[in-house]
């Protein structure tokens, strides 16, 4: 009985949050139901397990989930999924409290739910998918999941002999949980344009079957690309199940096992996800490639990791990373200094305050190389925020960065920020910092528009 | 200055985590400031013998307790050596969760245990969840008062016999209840605190180079340094923990 007052409150309360502010519907409805009825999600009914996949991993969750929900709907299949991104157990109760009937009954061809990779065992406990997309396992929010194998060993016990797992090829830690699994699909992407390698001085990561090194042949994306272990046999395999070759970005084209598919993002680590959204929709719902591919050319990321401000003639150029993770501020790096162009950069992250204690954390950023950047044609760099703006600035002197380039601010102040990007003579502005300056900086222009 | 300064930087593809490849970049950074050559050898090759008398500084950075079983059985074998190393006052820096592998026993989340090498007298106990926070202490290194600012994701309580790095004024000691962070052998000291360590604290690598200088008997000291940035920094970051406290 409990969950049919879980489930009518939860309806209740989606209808009501429609109305009042649609941006709380993620979770909200779901986090009040499960305080009626803790195992709700075990009770919804028709599910066959079979048609879920659990979408995990460090990064590329989100933009892997809309991909492979586009691509399916694109080709008639019904989905219930939390494309919105809430990806603990609140946020499926909430999608499965949307899509069900009133007695609790799904009728979906597919149920597709990116999981927050710390809180996978918790879902899979009510939720037993037979799929499981592992995107990476790298280091992030160090705060919250101390190392990669703190979340590796979470993970492990879900990676039963029965369930299905979708594989980066080119990422060792996540590839790994297909060594002796026999119900695998691979997937990954050639070398191309944009693929780097890294000097010897830069740590690579230990091999998850034997602890010896992991050598990259070269990287497409940071940590991921094709690997061999130093000391046994592990290596990534020579070509995966679902392969992208060809990777054209300046035309924004790739193939996969020859058919030609449009690239709507043509960023280096986006590779993956169209790979991964292959396997998933040929494996799990029988999508050949070449009815895949003509949704590809419809595809928006939501909440992507780009956004452009037009701001006095200049252009800034948001790069959003995610807290502690080196990765994402890698693949900002790599795009700022591929820009050819004179730029000014203004880096803004400052100490971490989603999870108490807040702190001064930016070690993360020596995980990073910044040598190609301090190379390229930046007339200016501006390091700010309150107390980590000098740890900014000394990680770029560190990287090769003459300090007559770097002005320093310890300000969060939106106006103080706006005015030194006004100052430069370029037009061509870079920033990272955490979202929440960003969108602050949003607001004051929207302000000053309307006055 | 004509004397050398040789770091080995042990499996660093293990110990791989939380930036502090940055702790060598410090060291090289400073070192080449005061025209001191250093060399960095990787040791990463459990195939090769390792000796560490060759070297003046060994460093071993923050890894996963699941990778440490190798190394330590590698490093085994050189057990009396590495402990010569420490007591003849030459500099071993271990930081993280890594000190694991130089303490005794570490008692994991999942009931079984680790042997480390025994060469500090520390035992440990997996956490069941990372603590991170900001780090801040005193601490005396080359009878150098100085103040410690740094980081710490700290995977495991520290309960040690050995004299502590540390004395706490902000943040998680060596566990909940201790007010002492790390462990100092002589000159080598076994620390959580990340950072990079020797990035935000440039005055204590100013004295591991001093401590190796004199190891060398050359009569050589570092010079005065312009550390006015850190210095900006570690005053910005005090100004934010004691705001945190008072919230």
């Amino acid at each position: 009985m409990s969950f049919y007052i879980a489930l009518w409150l939860g309806k209740i309360l989606n209808i009501i949050i429609n109305v009042v502010d649609k941006n709380r519907g993620t979770n909200f409805a779901g986090k009040q139901a499960l305080k009626i009825c803790g195992n709700m999600v075990s009770k919804f009914k028709d599910i066959d397990f079979d048609k879920v996949l659990f979408i995990t991993g460090t990064n590329g969750k989100s933009t892997s989930n809309n991909l492979i929900n586009h691509i399916l709907k694109c080709n008639n299949k019904t989905v219930v999924s939390n494309l919105e991104g809430a990806n603990l157990l609140p946020g499926v109760a909430t999608a499965l409290i949307k899509a069900s009937s009133l007695t609790g009954k799904l009728k979906a061809d597919y149920f597709i739910f990116e999981t927050d990779e710390r809180f996978l065992p918790i879902i899979y406990r009510q939720l037993p998918a037979k799929n499981i997309l592992i995107t990476n396992l790298q280091k992030d929010q160090v705060q919250r999941n101390g190392d990669p194998d703190f979340i590796f060993r979470k993970l492990k016990p879900v990676m039963g002999k029965d369930m299905r797992l979708f594989i980066n090829n080119n990422e060792p830690r996540s590839a790994s949980f297909g060594y002796d699994n026999k119900r695998v699909v691979t997937y990954g992407v050639s070398k191309h344009g944009e693929s780097f390698v890294k000097g010897e001085d830069i740590p690579t990561m230990p091999c998850p079957i034997c602890g010896g090194s992991i050598i990259f042949d070269y990287y497409n994306n940071d940590g991921v690309g094709a690997f061999h272990c130093a000391d046994c046999d592990y290596q990534s395999r020579e070509r995966a199940d679902y392969q992208i070759d060809n990777v054209d970005f300046e035309n924004r084209k790739f193939t996969c096992d020859g058919i030609s598919f449009d690239m709507p993002y043509n960023i280096p680590y986006m590779c993956y996800n169209y790979a991964a959204a292959l396997a998933v929709v040929k494996e799990l719902a029988g999508v050949d490639l070449v009815d895949a591919a003509p949704a590809f050319a419809s595809f928006k990321n939501v909440g992507g990791r780009y956004e452009v401000l037009e701001y006095n003639g200049k252009t800034i150029k948001y790069m959003r990373i995610k807290q502690e993770n080196p990765e994402t501020v890698q693949s900002a790096i790599n795009v700022m200094a591929s820009d050819e162009t004179a730029k000014m950069v203004c880096l803004g992250p400052g100490p971490l305050i989603d999870i108490v204690p807040n702190y001064t954390n930016t070690f993360y950023t020596f995980d990073c190389d910044f040598s190609k950047l301090a190379c390229s044609d930046v007339e200016k760099y501006f390091c700010f925020s309150e107390a980590v703006c000098y740890d900014m600035a000394n990680r770029l002197i560190y990287a090769g960065v003459p300090e007559e380039k770097i002005v320093v601010i310890e300000t969060d102040d939106v106006d103080t920020i706006f005015d030194v990007i006004d100052g430069a003579k370029t037009d061509n502005v870079y920033l990272i910092t955490w979202l929440h300056t960003f969108e602050g900086m949003k607001k004051k222009l929207k302000l000053k528009e309307r006055q | 200055m004509n004397t050398q300064i040789r770091i080995a930087v042990l499996f660093h593809n293990t110990f791989y985590i939380h930036g502090d490849r940055g702790n060598i970049l410090a060291l090289q950074k400073m070192s080449k400031a005061a025209n001191i050559p250093v060399t960095v050898e990787y040791i990463d090759d459990f195939a090769s013998s390792f000796e560490p008398d060759e070297y003046d500084i060994i460093f071993c950075g923050p890894g996963e307790i699941s990778c440490f079983a190798r190394v330590r059985d590698y490093l085994a074998a050189k057990k009396e050596e590495l402990k010569g190393f420490i007591e003849k006052g030459k500099v071993l820096l271990v930081t993280g969760t890594t000190m694991c592998l130089f303490g005794n026993e570490t008692l994991r989340c999942d009931g079984s245990k680790f042997t480390g090498l025994g060469i500090i007298n520390s035992n440990f106990t997996e956490r069941e969840y990372p603590y991170g926070n900001d780090l801040y202490y005193k601490a005396k290194y080359n009878e150098k008062e100085m103040e410690i600012f740094g980081s710490q994701i700290q995977m495991m309580d520290v309960i040690s016999e050995d004299k502590p790095f540390g004395k706490l004024i902000y943040g998680m000691g060596n566990s909940k209840e201790s007010e002492f962070e790390g462990v100092q052998l002589n000159n080598s000291v076994f620390t959580n605190t990340l950072g990079p360590l020797l990035v935000l604290n440039p005055w204590l690598t100013k004295e591991i180079l001093n401590v190796v200088l004199t190891n060398k008997a050359t009569g050589e000291i570092m010079p005065d340094l312009d550390m006015s940035l850190e210095l900006k920094s570690l005053e910005a970051k005090k100004k934010f923990t004691e705001k945190k406290q008072v919230e």
